[in-house]
């Protein structure tokens, strides 16, 4: 696959961020390139969705610095972070009885003027990305009245029509049956294709290893391993992060790296100290 | 099809229009009947021209209308009608705004402690006998107890990491909380006081009785700022619903806008407190009701609650004061009306769920 030209998105330095005393991010330092598909791997409770919310800007950092464009995230007004950066977040309900198109649209705010009415070149971006998620066909149901899968993919709709140049995806395929999972990832991938910087939290490795270009694993807080898909999925990386034993072999079906998984054999006192805190 | 869709959308929008017209106009009659009715009848054309000399300062119009008419309907009914029906509006909205906030549909203006706080601020001016400030120290006290409230509330409810968002669980754990020991704080006050009992427990029962135009004066300024910040940020309310996480990410200031929404809504319901004492149901029914109407997008929702809930109490407030034989407590008949209103809804509502 041809990438993008490397153009740096986002520059992470040095992050730090903790809970009152309880330290999440420790000293964590990420170049992410423009038209790159990053997936990040680590067990559940190692800081993945903290991190993601420390690059959207919901959290702020103890200390170290986030770039985006080569400006400080602390420098974008909230306004002008929303035409960069949409984030798709997992397990999502919503009280209101609003239409699944009203929920879309709402993607659209960043653009129209307080008071306005959508433009038909709004109208025409929710129509867009309602069609290719998949959801048109419920556009006018209530979103109180969807199931977790469809409510995942208005979701997504609502993320793309934001037309960000950074897409953050927190499991966001983890309601999704398997046709609707691949069919959301090659949706973002195309986006991928056109220069979009995606960032999503996986918990199914293997379909990390099918879509991403990179490979980012986090672990107690610290980046563990990164890099190119092919380089960065080894069994040892695999071992250190999730205290698992597994055999990594190349899939012609996919033209991609797969992997399988065992418990190791001898899991007594390495896998105490493997425990998330 | 793309010209359908279109036509149904501009359709749409005009429906919005109507159902303001529409409400605004009902309004507006209601204001005019309830001001027709009374002790003393008033005919409505009398009325209609009496408001018209008085909004454009044609005085000479009153040449043919008796001169009590005018005293009436300008002195002692339109304070009344016009408090009544802001109070209503402003309670409808700030009720709103609470449970877009709090993301619970159960949610009205009183969650945070307004209105123990107001009652215990109202009590405490009863009982000291307080006359610094004329017949102002009590809607002055109820005011500063239910703004005092407030800040107790919001600072028991912040959290200490730097995301410094209210947790709505939180707020209304703290609500809860600060409602509690100065509903005992109250009581304790109502056993102290004596013969003044009866004072406190009339004053918590809500009344427009005897409404001034310094009190229309003060809902007014109170509602009318408040519904406009809570316009200005209904699009953000919009966002809110979809989490903070969301919200924030749609350039939604998460920090900032709950808050200055709590604190609008809040002196909303503190300003209609301090005026008419604690009126329930109003904050809680009429969003609920429109929701149902007008669908939940607040832009919409928080103008045609304001109407509706200006309509609501002013009919609510009419029936006590003119059509029923002795006047009720006005708080207390919009518990009993709405009340069972609102367990009907309630349960037609569980009805139909159990069928689909």
């Amino acid at each position: 696959m041809t990438a993008a030209p490397n153009i740096k998105k986002i520059d992470v330095k040095n992050l730090h961020f903790a809970y009152g005393d309880n330290p999440v991010i420790k000293n964590v330092s990420l170049e992410l390139f423009k038209g790159r598909f990053y997936g990040i791997i680590g067990p559940n409770g190692c800081g993945k969705s903290t991190l993601l919310d420390l690059l959207v800007g919901n959290l702020k950092p103890a200390a170290g610095q986030i770039r985006i464009n080569g400006k400080s995230l602390n420098s974008y007004p909230r306004s002008k972070l929303a035409r960069e950066i949409a984030l798709v977040p997992q397990n999502f309900y919503i009280r209101f009885p609003f239409s699944a198109r009203e929920i879309v649209t709402m993607g659209r705010y960043p653009y129209m003027p307080r008071f306005g009415a959508p433009s038909a070149h709004d109208k025409q971006k929710v129509t867009d990305a309602m069609e290719v998620t998949d959801t048109k066909r419920f556009s006018d149901r209530l979103i109180t009245e969807l199931s977790g899968g469809e409510r995942q993919r208005v979701i997504l709709a609502r993320a793309l029509v934001q037309d960000t140049p950074i897409l953050m995806l927190d499991e966001a395929t983890s309601n999704l049956d398997i046709k609707h999972t691949l069919s959301l990832l090659s949706v973002v991938s195309d986006l991928v294709k056109t220069g979009t910087l995606v960032m999503a939290v996986f918990q199914d490795i293997n379909l990390a290893a099918a879509f991403c270009d990179d490979l980012i694993f986090v672990r107690k807080g610290q980046v563990a391993a990164q890099g190119p898909t092919a380089k960065a999925l080894d069994a040892k990386t695999i071992r250190k992060v999730f205290n698992v034993d597994s055999k990594i072999f190349f899939e012609p079906y996919l033209d991609r790296q797969q992997i399988v998984f065992k418990l190791p054999n001898s899991m007594n006192s390495e896998f105490e100290s493997q425990e998330p805190e | 099809m793309k010209k359908q869709i279109n036509h149904i959308l501009g359709r749409f929008r005009q429906a919005i229009v109507w159902q303001l017209a529409f409400l605004l106009l009902l309004l507006l009659a209601g204001i005019v009947i309830a001001a027709t009715m009374g002790y003393i009848k008033v005919p409505i054309w009398d009325v209609v021209v009496i408001m018209a000399a008085k909004l454009s300062g044609q005085m000479q119009w009153l040449s043919g209308i008796k001169e009590l008419f005018a005293v009436v309907v300008c002195d002692v009914r339109l304070p009344r009608i016009l408090t009544s029906a802001i109070v209503g509006g402003g309670l409808a909205v700030s009720g709103v705004v609470f449970q877009g906030i709090l993301l619970n549909p159960l949610a009205d203006p009183y969650t945070l402690g307004v209105s123990a706080g107001a009652a215990f601020g109202a009590a405490l001016a009863i009982l000291l006998n307080l006359s610094l400030m004329g017949t102002y120290s009590i809607p002055v006290f109820a005011f500063l107890g239910a703004v005092a409230t407030l800040g107790v509330v919001l600072y028991l409810a912040a959290t200490g990491n730097s995301t410094g968002s209210f947790g709505s669980t939180n707020l209304i754990l703290a609500g809860i909380i600060v409602a509690a020991i100065l509903s005992a704080a109250i009581s304790l006050l109502k056993y102290i006081a004596d013969e003044q009992v009866a004072v406190i427990i009339f004053w918590l029962m809500g009344s427009f009785g005897s409404r001034t135009w310094a009190d229309v004066a003060v809902v007014s300024v109170f509602s009318g700022v408040g519904l406009g910040i809570c316009l200005y940020f209904a699009r953000d309310l919009n966002l809110l619903a979809l989490g903070q996480r969301s919200a924030a990410t749609l350039g939604v200031d998460t920090r900032k806008v709950p808050l200055i929404l709590l604190v609008s809504a809040s002196l909303i319901a503190a300003a209609a407190v301090a005026v008419s004492g604690i009126i329930g149901f109003v904050g809680l029914l009429v969003p609920h009701m429109m929701r149902g109407v007008c669908g939940p997008d607040n832009r919409r929702l928080i103008p045609v609650s304001f109407l509706a809930g200006a309509i609501l109490l002013l009919v609510a407030d009419t029936i006590t004061r003119a059509v029923l034989p002795t006047e009720i407590p006005i708080g207390v008949l919009t518990a009993l009306i709405g009340g069972p209103f609102f367990c009907y809804v309630f349960r037609k509502r569980q009805m139909l769920r159990g069928e689909s």
